[in-house]
């Protein structure tokens, strides 16, 4: 399957079914935050992000920030309900201790983490539970977790 | 983009079982297979470099990130052919990291110089964001010291701006005195995200000076054309250096697109050729499922031919599993079409895989996933442009896909002596966190035990030596093979068993001494597939006889005993050596003396031992006590030496002849018997019972033996018929009271029929005679 290649016009479409009517979507959820993975290779510091609502939604153009600035949410990136997203970026873009807020493509903040430090290099990660508590622990998001891309600049679709 | 499947498929599952090792019930199948955990440390070590030292295949190093201890890295090294290992952590040394107080270190890589060196590639790093130092470190004793790594940096990072050196791998070219090469990839600064390379000629030798760096990835357009070149690895033929890493243009995520490039050398890294498109791939990236991956590349060359082989991963299979490919160049510019290396059948994922060619053989180890655990496996196939491989899995038991981190790429190398030495990161049952574990793939397995020699044979007390000799499918030599012998049969062997293992010849001598006399039987057990329970074909007995010694001692039986006068006694010899073992044949000699002893009839004998035992019989004639003495005849020279080394024990025994009970009857008669030299005259006349009564009156009138001999007592009368039987004492010319004894018979008339015998306890045996003159008479 290729998800990936879905159309620039199928993602508008998209887009103005989530937000054309004034309406503000479920807010998706981060679930997870890998702040200091176990070495520096780039795309090993990421975020997972969850579409909790029972529509579809577009993180296409999205931007998430961190203590090391602004990044855009490569489009498309369209999460079904319930579908997972885990994002990276090809360079580092998390601190060991830090927060990430996620702004749609209104710049409205959407959804944020509580500053959390990550205090060894290694593979656990930090996990939101479902009353909201954080914690510390290995995961396995399971199959069908979409990639998505962080980039510094947004492109011209956005 | 495309969806991973992890999911549990059945199918995989059936297939995967046709993988599993299955225990050796009899020699070790072909290529055998043996997994080791290199060290049960707490935390978690994972990322596995591992090499072999090319002079000595028991040789073997490891490395590996260590986390939960200092974060920094573990290494591992083997002298027994990579089954048992010692580990420590590499030391920091007075390396710093700019920027930051870390000294978390990540991504090994080993090499070995041309003597036993173990040279050691790693990176020193912060945090997120944080620089990182590149370094060498070098042991040359096995890991007791190792070299400063900052006296072994190859690119320092930097704070401002912030560079991170990373993913780096090392070569040692022993070709070329040691040089070491190291290729990796800068996070920042001038050649951000570009494979670059360095060099130190001549290794520690003459200390590490690293040269500045050389960029190798010149592709595209910019200063990096925006694609993340990573991943970068090694191989050397003849003269000839190959560099391989990844491009990822589009993204690095699961699924991104990527290219394998290639770049060569010819003048030791001096400059190197525009990069080549060795293949192009869809990056396997299981970060999602816990356990990140990256389509890096693994490059090894056949010293044979040349030919060069890349493994990576990708979605080029059949389905939408993740797959292993490979592709090879005999030039380093033209390059063949991707084959499968894995064998699955289509619906699970194999992944980061490592290669080494050698012995004419492809050896690729990577992970496969059927969506619920985690095996590592090997496929090999014979070094060829479009190979075939046989997959097989080395990991004992899984990994649950929850552990976690694996690690950015496994290990492989195989040795000279045909065993491939993969590396991977384990977190089975039992294991705390993940492991580095090794295997033993031995494509020359040991098949045959032999325990020289067959038969041998020795004196009691002595020492025997058995020899088993353990050798592989092409008929090498095999080391470190456990022994064990066991001795079963007589006595008391010392020691009764032994165990080891063999030594570099493929040898094992078990010694052993026995004092009791028979048959010991060796049973010598190689264990060679090493599983601890001994199967067919692992055995082979041998025997050892022991004779015994020279004569110690010598009993006779019975020792004292009482017969009456013309029985039979018969004595028994019973020849020992000193432990007690009954003597090989030797003759024994008897001897009797006193009252019988004198007369010389019989006084002598001789017979050889059976069993260690040896009789004598004779007849006693004479009244009286016998010493009966023998001795063994151990040179057979017809003599007794008493020296105890001449090995002639002597025993004794005593016999006491008793008279015969009397009977009725009456014997007269006389007048003359020849001697030999003359003649003697007699004259008797004797009863029985009742009352014993008579007398003889004999004179010797020869010239050689003359006497007078006088009967004062009759002790004894027994008459058969016309024969008779007379004891008693006598004087002999009026002096001393000697025994005598009267055999007399009456063979009718004339009376020279008739036989006198007179016997004296001087010795003194007329002999049976008949009479020359006159007669005898019975009554």
């Amino acid at each position: 399957m290729t998800v990936r290649r879905i159309s620039v016009a199928a993602a508008a479409v998209a887009l103005v079914a989530l937000t054309g009517m004034g309406k503000t979507s479920v807010a998706p959820r981060i679930v997870a935050v890998e702040l200091q993975p176990e070495d520096p290779s780039p795309g090993g510091e990421f975020i997972v992000v969850t579409n909790p609502g029972t529509a579809a939604l577009d993180l296409g153009c999205w931007r998430v920030a961190s203590s090391t600035g602004m990044l855009v949410v490569a489009p498309p990136l369209r999460l079904a309900p319930g579908a997972v997203t885990l994002l990276s970026a090809r360079t580092s873009w998390l601190r060991q201790t830090d927060r990430v807020r996620l702004f749609d493509t209104k710049r409205r903040l959407r959804v944020a983490t509580p500053t959390l430090t990550d205090p060894a290099a290694d593979d656990r990660v930090w996990l939101r539970e479902a009353d909201g508590s954080w914690h510390l622990a290995r995961k396995s998001f399971g199959k069908g977790v979409i990639t998505g891309h962080l980039v510094t600049r947004a492109s011209s679709r956005c | 983009m495309r969806f991973r499947s992890f999911g549990l498929i059945v199918a995989a599952l059936a297939t995967a079982s046709t993988f599993l090792v299955l225990p050796a019930a009899a020699t070790p199948p072909t290529p055998f297979v043996k997994d080791f955990d290199m060290g049960a440390i707490s935390g978690g070590q994972r990322e596995e470099s591992i090499a072999v030292d090319p002079s000595n295949p028991d040789h073997v190093a490891a490395g590996a990130n260590e986390r939960g201890i200092g974060s920094t890295q573990t290494w591992y090294i083997s002298t027994d052919g990579g089954r048992t290992f010692t580990n420590g952590i590499l030391p920091n040394g007075t390396l710093t990291v700019p920027g930051t107080t870390s000294t978390n270190m990540s991504d090994p890589s080993l090499d070995f110089g041309s003597n036993g060196e173990i040279y050691y590639s790693a990176l020193m790093h912060g945090g997120t964001g944080e620089p990182c130092s590149l370094f060498v470190s070098e042991t040359a004793n096995d890991g007791t010291t190792w070299t400063d790594p900052a006296n072994g940096i190859v690119a320092a990072g930097t704070a401002s701006p912030t560079v991170c050196q990373d993913k780096e791998m090392i070569a040692v070219d022993r070709g070329n005195n040691d040089n070491v090469y190291v290729a990796w990839t800068p996070g920042g600064g001038a050649n951000d995200q570009l494979v670059v390379f360095s060099r130190d000629l001549n290794g520690v030798s003459d200390g590490f000076s690293f040269s500045g760096q050389t960029v190798v990835s010149t592709l595209g357009a910019g200063l990096n054309a925006g694609c993340l070149n990573q991943g970068a690895d090694f191989a050397i033929a003849g003269s000839t250096i190959y560099l391989a890493w990844t491009s990822f243009c589009s993204g690095f995520s699961d699924n991104d697109p990527g290219t394998v490039y290639v770049s060569r050398s010819t003048n030791q890294g001096g400059s190197w050729s525009a990069p080549v498109a060795a293949a192009t791939l869809d990056n396997v990236d299981f970060t999602a499922a816990g356990y990140r991956s990256r389509s890096f590349p693994s490059i090894s060359a056949d010293s044979a031919t040349g030919r060069v082989f890349v493994v990576y991963g990708d979605y080029a299979g059949s389905g939408t599993d993740a797959d292993v490919m490979v592709v090879s160049s005999t030039n380093g510019t033209s390059w063949t079409s991707p084959i499968r290396v894995n064998q699955d059948s289509g619906t699970t994922n194999q992944w980061m895989p490592w290669i080494d060619v050698g012995n004419n053989r492809i050896h690729v180890v990577f992970y496969s996933d059927n969506g619920g655990s985690i095996n590592a496996h090997v496929a090999y196939g014979a070094v060829s442009a479009s190979p075939s491989f046989t997959d097989i899995t080395v990991s004992s038991a899984s990994t649950p896909t929850s552990s976690g981190f694996l690690g950015d790429y496994n290990g492989a190398f195989v040795g000279s002596d045909d065993v491939l030495h993969p590396a991977w990161a384990d977190a089975r049952t039992g294991v705390s966190g993940t492991d580095a574990f090794t295997a033993r793939v031995d494509f020359s397995p040991p098949q045959t035990v032999t325990a020289t020699p067959a038969s041998q044979t020795h004196v009691v007390a002595d020492t025997a030596t058995v020899t088993a000799h353990v050798t592989g499918l092409n008929g090498e030599n095999e080391h470190f093979i456990p022994v064990s012998f066991t001795v079963t049969g007589v006595g008391s062997p010392t020691p009764a068993s032994a165990s080891g293992q063999t030594g570099a010849a493929g040898t094992m001598a078990f010694s052993f001494t026995n004092t009791t006399s028979g048959t010991n039987t060796v049973h010598v057990w190689a264990d060679l597939d090493e599983n601890g329970t001994e199967d067919a074909g692992e055995t082979v007995d041998v025997t050892v006889t022991w004779q015994p010694g020279p004569p110690a001692s010598l009993t006779l039986t019975p020792a004292t005993d009482t017969n009456t006068v013309d029985d039979t006694h018969t004595v028994t010899a019973d020849v020992r050596d000193q432990y007690g073992n009954a003597v090989a044949p030797v003759t024994v000699r008897f001897t009797v003396g006193g009252a019988n002893g004198v007369l010389g009839l019989p006084t002598s004998g001789s017979a050889t031992t059976s069993g260690g035992l040896a009789s004598f019989s004779y007849v006693g004639t004479m009244p009286g006590n016998d010493t009966i003495t023998a001795f063994a005849d151990y040179d057979g020279n017809g003599s007794r030496n008493a020296n105890p080394a001449a090995h002639e024990p002597q025993g004794t025994a005593a016999k006491i002849w008793n008279l015969p009970a009397s009977t009725t009857g009456a014997f007269n008669g006389g007048t003359k018997i020849l001697r030999p030299t003359g003649f003697a005259t007699f004259g008797l006349s004797f009863t029985g019972l009742p009352v014993l009564g008579g007398n003889l009156d004999y004179t010797d009138h020869s010239t050689a033996t003359p006497r007078h001999v006088v009967s004062v007592t009759v002790d004894a009368y027994v008459q058969t018929g016309t024969t008779a039987k007379i004891f008693g004492t006598a004087t002999i010319d009026g002096l001393g009271s000697f025994v005598y004894r009267l055999d007399l018979v009456d063979n009718g008339e004339p009376g020279t029929l008739d036989t006198f015998r007179l016997r004296l306890s001087d010795g003194y045996d007329t002999g049976v005679r008949t009479l020359a003159k006159g007669n005898l008479q019975a009554h």
